[in-house]
């Protein structure tokens, strides 16, 4: 019905109010951020400030999660056995505690140096 | 009929896909029944409520214009229905997996029984909801009332059967695949929907530079043939298509069709589409009240269910403009990672001294992007407020929703309009912005600066004394776990708003 490719230089309908800045997306470095058994690891992660970060995080509990941190607002969900990307930065120097919305005595540090 | 069969038809068979699973993770459960049907009951008496709401809004027609809310309600329901249909591609598994995790929770004691309840019954409002507004755009777009009814029960008989196949593992069909086909149907059929409201506002007269017929294929098939009038209801097939209808259809396909390319290609990185509604009405206004709002962020809280107080006050020594008060209670939820749904009913009391319901008002926030994926956080918010008093108007709001995040700073814009429809509906759209900008201190503690303006309609837009301003400090933040706050204190600016005015809103929010 339609070939891959032809239909990526498609049209689109665009919104009435214009507005959208659209950022290239910047090479981002990867972290990864795994819940296990009601705790972040590594608990304690660096990140350089100043830059675009990508963030991995993964649940591999049977229970769902939610990545939430009013420092970095960011507030997401994380379903049982899957992982979730979190856009993050640029960072200003300085630590960023977040935690597990659905179990809050799980918590962790994220560093910006 | 046959594009009514169809539509029943899917939105059937994904309500008994979600009753088996639900009914497969719940083994053992007893008095499972109750809870089950609890939800679906509640979901469908909401998409009765939905049904009620676009009856309402169908005696407001007369005012602005049969053909221009039969194109509003076309081009609703091809966004619901396009949106869901691309949704579903990419979650479907998501979706049973959390059904069947809910249903597990419950059968072992850690969830209580009535999540079981609200999460059949939020996905049944969806499926419903969307079932009502097709039916009501095939009503507008001529069908008979009995051919409408013909294929709904043609349809509701074959999902029915289907589903219990499925169900008994009878038939070994993939049901994603009988998903994907009839998703394929349902782009050329949201398509046709997108043509036909364009036809429709070609009637109520728009478009005139453009309406002209583009060609006519009535020698190669008659719309009013049996072969013609059953492509019509299906791919909205139309022998003498104007400019403006063709490129609606063609727009619209290339649209879904790119997204859909894009999605297999990127999984879960949509790009956003959003329909276009165009109001216009020129004529002098009275001004619609305005009050305090809440300024909303782009970004989803998926999977949250939150319940809100927001209320707002003025205050001046002026007794025209002193003590106007509106208060809202709200109830909030993210259906799905991009969309949020808020239904919310308004009490208001003017400075004359009478305090009354005033209003219901839903609400839909789409988000476009990831959050941080592009500069800016983007997004959108359509509502339409249903005003209870027999004299006053209901209205359509549209904003564009933005925030940037820069270092601790956050900030975010809603720019947008409010628009009278319907009977008792006068002037132009009254255009409002807001904006605020908070310091992430602290989850608890965060404070901020806000501006809100409302610039009026025709002849205030160019009058700053007859617009609204207000500007102050603002704080946000979080209390006792999972009640948010937002509190603000402001000072009018110009001679339309008064001295000052506060705001503050509660939520309480949970998971499910």
């Amino acid at each position: 019905m339609y070939r891959r490719g032809i239909f990526g230089k498609g049209v689109f309908a665009i919104t009435l109010l214009a507005g959208l800045a659209l950022g290239a997306s910047a090479q981002a470095e990867d972290y990864v951020i795994t819940i296990k058994d009601h705790q972040f690891s590594p608990t304690k992660l660096t990140v350089p400030a100043g830059q675009r970060i990508q963030l991995v995080v993964k649940n591999e509990q049977s229970t769902t999660a939610e990545f939430e941190s009013a420092e970095l607002n960011r507030e997401k969900v994380v379903e049982a056995g899957s992982s979730i990307t979190v856009n993050l930065g640029p960072l200003d120097a300085g630590d960023y505690p977040y935690f597990d919305d659905f179990h809050r005595e799980t918590t962790g540090v994220i560093t910006a140096k | 009929m046959l594009s009514t069969a169809i539509i029943i038809f899917r939105e059937i068979l994904e309500i008994s896909m979600i009753l088996g699973v639900v009914l497969a993770a719940t083994r053992g459960l007893s008095g499972r029944g109750i809870w089950i049907g609890a939800g679906f009951g509640g979901g469908f008496l909401g998409a009765g409520l939905v049904a009620v709401f676009a009856g309402a809004i169908s005696n407001a027609a007369s005012g602005m214009g049969q053909e221009f809310f039969n194109a509003m309600i076309l081009f609703t329901a091809a966004t619901v229905i396009g949106w869901t249909a691309l949704w579903m591609r990419t979650h479907a598994r998501e979706l049973a997996g959390r059904l069947r995790e809910t249903g597990e929770k419950v059968t072992t004691g850690e969830l209580p029984g009535f999540s079981l309840s609200l999460i059949i019954g939020l996905t049944m409002l969806r499926e419903g909801s969307e079932i009502v507004l097709f039916i009501y755009s095939m009503a507008l777009s001529g069908q008979s009332a009995g051919s409408i009814v013909a294929g709904s029960i043609i349809g509701l008989g074959a999902g029915t059967v289907a589903g219990m196949l499925l169900y008994l593992g009878l038939i070994k069909m993939s049901a994603r695949y009988m998903l994907r086909v009839t998703g394929w149907l349902l782009v050329l059929l949201v398509a046709g929907l997108s043509s036909q409201g364009a036809g429709n506002l070609v009637a109520a007269g728009y478009f005139s530079g453009f309406s002209s017929q583009m060609w006519n294929t009535h020698w190669l098939l008659a719309q009013d043939g049996i072969a013609g009038k059953a492509l019509h209801s299906l791919i909205g097939y139309s022998e003498r298509p104007t400019q403006v209808e063709v490129a609606f259809y063609v727009v619209t396909l290339l649209s879904l069709l790119s997204i859909m390319n894009m999605m297999d290609r990127h999984q879960g990185k949509v790009a956003a589409v959003a329909v276009l509604l165009v109001s216009v009405c020129a004529s002098l206004a009275p001004r619609s009240a305005f009050a305090l709002d809440e300024i909303y962020s782009p970004n989803v809280e998926y999977r949250e269910l939150s319940v809100e107080y927001n209320g707002s006050h003025t205050f001046d020594n002026d007794p025209a403009k002193n003590n106007a008060q509106e208060h809202e209670l709200a109830v909030e939820y993210g259906i799905s990672p991009r969309w949020e749904v808020e239904a919310s009913a308004g009490f208001e009391r003017d400075p004359q001294g009478t305090s009354q319901l005033n209003d219901f008002e839903i609400e839909n926030r789409f988000q476009f992007f990831e959050q941080g994926e592009m500069w800016m956080d983007s997004g959108m918010l359509v509502a339409y407020d249903h005003a209870v008093h027999a004299g006053d108007a209901d209205t359509l709001e549209v904003k564009l929703l933005l925030q940037k995040d820069i270092g601790r700073y956050t900030s975010t814009a809603n720019i947008g309009f409010e628009q009278e429809v319907g009977v008792n509906a006068a002037g132009g759209p009254d255009y409002v912005f807001l904006w605020n900008t908070r310091y992430r201190y602290s989850e608890y503690f965060e404070p901020g600066i806000e501006i809100q303006s409302d610039l009026g309609s025709d002849n205030e837009l160019q009058h700053w004394n007859e617009q609204q301003h207000y500007i102050g400090p603002a704080v946000y933040g979080r209390i006792f776990g999972n009640l948010k706050y937002q509190a603000g204190y402001f000072a009018g600016v110009g001679e339309g708003s008064a001295s000052s005015a506060g705001r503050i809103l509660f939520e309480y929010e949970m998971h499910i």
